[in-house]
């Protein structure tokens, strides 16, 4: 027995999220198999780099032992079998941001992705604070004092947080020696 | 009986009972903490307890370890992002919860299940620890294959409607657990020469990438405008809403605690199995994944169950149940006692006023935990999600390098965040990855030393390990029975978690060819252009 | 609301009280610098730890760090950097900036890695600061085991399975070295677990014939009478029953022993690492780290620097060439 579609529809007024997006959609994205043929490749392509790279592994150090390549080769022999299913069945999805949005989600991407790699060398204080007044900034947040005090304030409190109350290490990079 | 007695007196001495209500605090702090858990908050205050009497330094870090895996729920809920690992299970419908502005309710299910499972726990604990650590004892390395075996079928479960992406998922999961150094051989497998590979990949960067960090993208690319719409409901509890938790509540304990009780094992395997049975017995399963009040409670139960039950191989064998009890074993042995069969004759002061220390602090937690989830639901109601997702981001990274003081962990935690978000609008379902990671190690370690110990496969006749076979052929018949039961069953063809994006961009799923896959009827989709992120198998 | 606010408010600055006063000590904030003008050590010191918080090797050096504070007149910042069987821990101790500002936790499988080709480290790489602790390790059976001494499992034809914490690990090349040199390595198999409690686990639970893991860590089950120890592969030590044999009293040419210490980067200039040494072993022979090492029940063992150093380059070589035999050389 099927009760989807009431399912359905009363689900989606209670989750309370507004449509209010799907004004950014443009026809293009509505759907697409695009993605899961491309994951599908992804997919089949690194279950054959498995099994190859498994031909070089030792052989057990032990006779009983099955050996270190079993497990390996059964995955890729499984994420072959299921790429190939996904390639031959791929659903429709829109993976990519609606036009509006792309250089948004890129610059979060990129933001954090800096954030990682700054974290060490210029210590968390800074590359935090800096992080946040970017990513509000991109969130949409104009108020001067929101993107200034926030990520100092945040930082700071932060950093006292791990650092000094729990005794966790994190590298104050060019902070170093003033904290 | 007297022991009971003299475990009370124990306790009720005021320093005591303080520094339970300063550890149970101090654990919700550190186990809301994503990347902080429980172990880090107790290997730290360890040396502070070496001074204090012995009982005294083991309620501060029971109250820590109580408090910190019920607090994982926390962010877990409120922002996907697991404070511990244990609360893994409960972010799909926890979040989906508060996401329909039902936050303050679902903190209170995780408050009420979590002290009831930890409750629960506590006095099988107590009435029959010593009969228990048989239980621990019987559990060798063939068992551990067929129990890895059978809570991985819950990725069969957790992916209905979905199964190859969801298969896909869960191995794709066993794979990065395979990089590292093979347990069995030592041989480094696709490590490429890297020291930071050869230390294998951790699974919690990856689950805070995947869960949180991804959302966080989504809510970056959708500027968070979801949340506008969002009435919150002002939540009452009553009795009839208990009745309805109960039972899965009792069934999440249950579960946790048994497989807490079994070493290596923890509250992370156990919500999720206790998940999967709670779906499983349930005859409405339709919002399972989408914001299952019985699904969440049985997850919250079963973790801070298997807290109790992690006790159970620590206290009479001297046995860490999980990282944390290891850690707790440091505390008892440093005043001189031997965790074992002697220290219940010994020293029931200390083991029975642990029993009852253990009860006040649950019961200091439901007061804590249900005074503060009012706080947490209007905090996440009001801080704008401007600020709320890009902090959510600042935590990640912080405590994803607090792990190992690694950078490597918190590249890790970048890429499984890309990858969570790619595959996440692809439809699909993210739990089986993380459960795949978790199990995969531990089925392959159980296999490979159960033929070194026999030489054969007459392991798998043994008794222990064919009924746990049997219960796993079972579940899997169940699984395949469901997905062609259900063929032809349309709509909601989506997995467990983080399968439909909240924006704009709305996967549109349709049946391609003639069998097996099951799609999404078409005319519902204009319905659902924001849809909660988790979304569960429809059926009845 | 607003009650609610203050309720909480109120919980919070108690905890930061407690936890306040709790880490005050623990991170140093209270220990004054020494030297005002710039001596060594100037600056907080780094004390990279290899293995897991709450291990011994970690709980070792948290005790032996608090006490040290004070000695050695600067903040000890611990740092856990694990994996690889120590590998990752290393690696970071030797590549940090040989200025004596980072230390090492240093364990025996520094000088077995390389060996095994897990990760470059060879005697050159480091220099010894102290050794503070050994144990031997205990080769153990379930106390309902048919086999009531060594003899009985050297006269057995039996295949004998041995849990140990893992391949590689110096619980596993112990049992290796006394079975090669018993003659009965053929028979023999490695059961590798994950960590010594797993593999105790295994032999408490009847899954394997034998466990070999070090003495403090078998003590309390060879207590509880659920584990019968057979032999010591080292000197005797003295919470274990006096009647159990060493390795050379059988007559077996073989002892292994696993240790804990402190080690530093190459290049430290000798007044550096003769201080360190110094301000450590101070803090070793306190009274708070004797106590604690007492408890836990590993052996306080001495090495200053040179004899750690030397000490460290003849296991390396030693272990060269027992991992060949034992065929799980690489090199």
């Amino acid at each position: 027995m099927n009760a989807e579609k009431p399912t359905a529809t009363a689900d989606a007024s209670a989750r309370g999220h507004a449509p209010a997006d799907s004004g950014d959609e443009t026809p293009e994205q509505a759907g697409g198999t695009f993605a899961d043929r491309m994951i599908a490749v992804v997919v089949i392509l690194l279950a054959l780099t498995l099994l190859l790279l498994t031909f070089g592994f030792p052989a057990p150090a032990q006779p009983e032992d099955p050996g270190t390549a079993i497990l390996p080769r059964l995955v890729g022999a499984a994420l072959l079998v299921l790429g190939l299913a996904l390639m031959l069945r791929p659903e429709t999805a829109a993976v990519a941001p609606p036009r509006g949005a792309r250089g948004r989600l890129t610059a979060s991407v990129i933001a954090t992705a800096t954030l990682v790699f700054l974290v060490v060398p210029l210590g968390f204080p800074v590359a935090i604070a800096l992080f946040l007044a970017f990513a509000l900034w991109l969130m949409g947040v104009r108020k001067v004092l929101g993107l200034v005090l926030y990520p100092i304030i945040a930082s700071g409190f932060l950093y006292y947080l791990f650092a000094d109350l729990l005794d966790v290490y994190l590298p104050a990079g060019i902070l170093e020696g003033v904290l | 009986m007297e022991n009971w007695a003299i475990g009370l007196e124990a306790v009720a001495d005021p320093t005591v009972l303080l520094l339970i209500v300063a550890g149970v605090l101090i654990g919700i702090v550190v186990g809301a903490l994503p990347g902080i858990s429980a172990t880090v908050g107790v290997a730290i205050l360890l040396p502070f307890t070496f001074v204090m009497e012995p009982l005294q330094g083991m309620m501060l870090l029971l109250g820590i370890y109580g408090g910190a895996v019920y607090a994982g729920s926390i962010p877990a809920i409120l922002v996907r992002a697991p404070g511990t690992p244990a609360s893994a299970a409960s972010v799909a419908d926890g979040n989906a919860l508060t996401r329909k502005g039902q936050a303050e309710r679902a903190l209170k299910i995780s408050v009420l299940a979590s002290c009831l499972g930890g409750i629960f726990g506590v006095i099988v604990l107590a009435l029959m620890a010593p009969a228990l650590a048989s239980i621990a004892l019987g559990f060798g390395p063939a068992a551990y294959f067929m129990l890895a075996l059978l809570a991985l079928t819950v990725v069969a479960s957790v992916s209905e409607g979905r199964m190859v992406k969801g298969l896909i998922s869960g191995v794709i999961g066993i794979g990065i657990a395979m990089i590292g150094l093979d347990t069995i051989q030592g041989f480094p497998r696709l490590t490429f020469g890297s020291a930071d590979l050869t230390a294998g990949i951790n699974y919690i960067p990856v689950m805070i990438g995947l869960f949180a960090v991804s959302e966080a993208f989504m809510q970056f690319e959708s500027k968070a405008k979801l949340k506008l719409d969002v009435a919150t409901e002002k939540f009452k509890a009553s009795l009839k809403w208990l009745a309805r938790i109960s039972p899965s509540g009792l069934l999440g304990s249950v579960i946790g605690f048994i497989i807490g009780v079994i070493p290596g094992t923890g509250g992370d395997i156990g919500s999720f199995v206790a998940y999967n049975e709670a779906k499983r017995a349930a005859r409405d399963k339709s919002k399972f994944g989408r914001g299952d009040e019985r699904g969440l409670a049985a997850a919250e139960a079963a973790k801070n169950s298997g807290t109790a039950g992690a006790m159970v191989p620590m206290l009479t064998l001297g046995i860490p149940g999980d990282v944390t009890s290891a850690v707790l074993i440091g505390a008892i042995t440093v005043h001189g006692l031997q965790p074992g069969p002697n220290l219940f004759s010994g020293a029931p002061d200390l083991v029975y006023g642990i029993f009852i220390g253990f009860l006040v602090v649950y019961l200091v937690l439901l007061i804590l935990g249900w005074l503060g989830s009012g706080l947490w639901s209007k905090l996440i109601e009001r801080v704008p999600s401007s600020y709320l997702w890009p902090s959510v981001i600042v935590l990640a990274v912080i405590g994803c390098y607090s792990l190992r003081s690694s950078a490597f962990d918190v590249l890790i935690m970048l890429i499984s965040a890309v990858v969570g978000y790619v595959l996440a609008k692809a439809g699909f379902p993210l739990a089986p990855l993380i459960i795949g990671m978790i199990l995969g190690p531990i089925a392959e370690a159980g296999f490979r030393r159960a033929m070194i110990i026999e030489g054969d496969l007459s392991w798998i006749f043994s008794p222990l390990p064919l009924v746990l076979l049997i219960l796993t052929l079972l579940s899997v018949g169940f699984a395949i029975w469901r997905e062609f039961a259900h063929h032809g069953s349309l709509s909601e063809t989506i997995g467990m978690d983080n399968t439909v994006p909240p924006t704009g961009a709305t996967p549109v799923v349709t049946a391609d060819g003639p069998s097996g896959e099951q799609g999404a009827a078409g005319s519902v989709d204009s319905e659902k252009p924001a849809p909660s992120r988790s979304s569960g198998q429809s059926d009845s | 609301m607003t009650t609610t606010r203050r309720r909480c408010a109120a919980a919070a600055l108690a905890a930061a009280f407690v936890l306040a006063g709790c880490s005050g000590g623990d991170d140093g904030e209270g220990a004054e610098a020494d030297g005002g003008s710039g001596s060594f050590p100037s600056q907080p010191i780094n004390l990279i730890v290899p293995y897991a918080a709450g291990g011994s090797a970690d709980s070792t050096a948290r005790q032996l760090a608090a006490v040290a504070q004070d000695t050695c007149g600067a903040p000890i910042i611990i740092r856990n950097a694990t994996g690889g069987s120590g590998a990752v821990g290393f690696q970071a101790t030797l590549s940090s900036p040989a200025d004596g500002y980072t230390v090492g936790s240093a364990s025996i499988e520094l000088t077995m890695l390389d060996h095994m080709g897990i990760s470059e480290i060879h005697p050159d790489d480091y220099e010894g600061i102290l050794q503070y602790s050994e144990q031997p390790i205990v080769f153990g059976v379930p106390a309902d085991s048919p086999y009531q001494s060594l003899q009985d499992v050297i006269d057995s034809d039996d295949r004998v399975t041995v849990a140990t914490s893992g391949t590689g690990g110096i619980y596993h090349l112990g049992y290796e070295s006394m079975a090669l040199a018993a003659g009965i390595d053929d028979r023999t198999v490695n059961v590798p677990f994950d960590g010594a409690a797993s593999a105790l686990q295994a032999a408490l639970g009847d899954q394997t014939a034998m466990v070999s893991v070090g003495a403090a860590e078998m003590r309390p089950h060879i207590e509880s009478g659920a584990i019968r120890p057979l032999a010591i592969a080292g000197d005797p030590v003295d919470y274990l029953p006096e009647d159990v044999p060493t390795l050379h009293e059988l007559g077996i040419d073989s002892e292994t022993t696993a240790i804990l210490g402190l080690y530093a980067p190459a290049g430290v200039p000798q007044d550096r690492i003769e201080l360190l040494n110094e301000c450590f072993n101070e803090a070793r022979e306190s009274d708070q780290f004797s106590d604690y090492m007492e408890t836990t029940g590993l052996n306080q063992r001495y090495r200053d620097a040179q004899e750690f150093d030397q000490f460290m380059g003849e296991e390396y070589d030693r272990f060269g060439e027992l991992i060949d035999e034992i065929g799980m050389g690489v090199h």
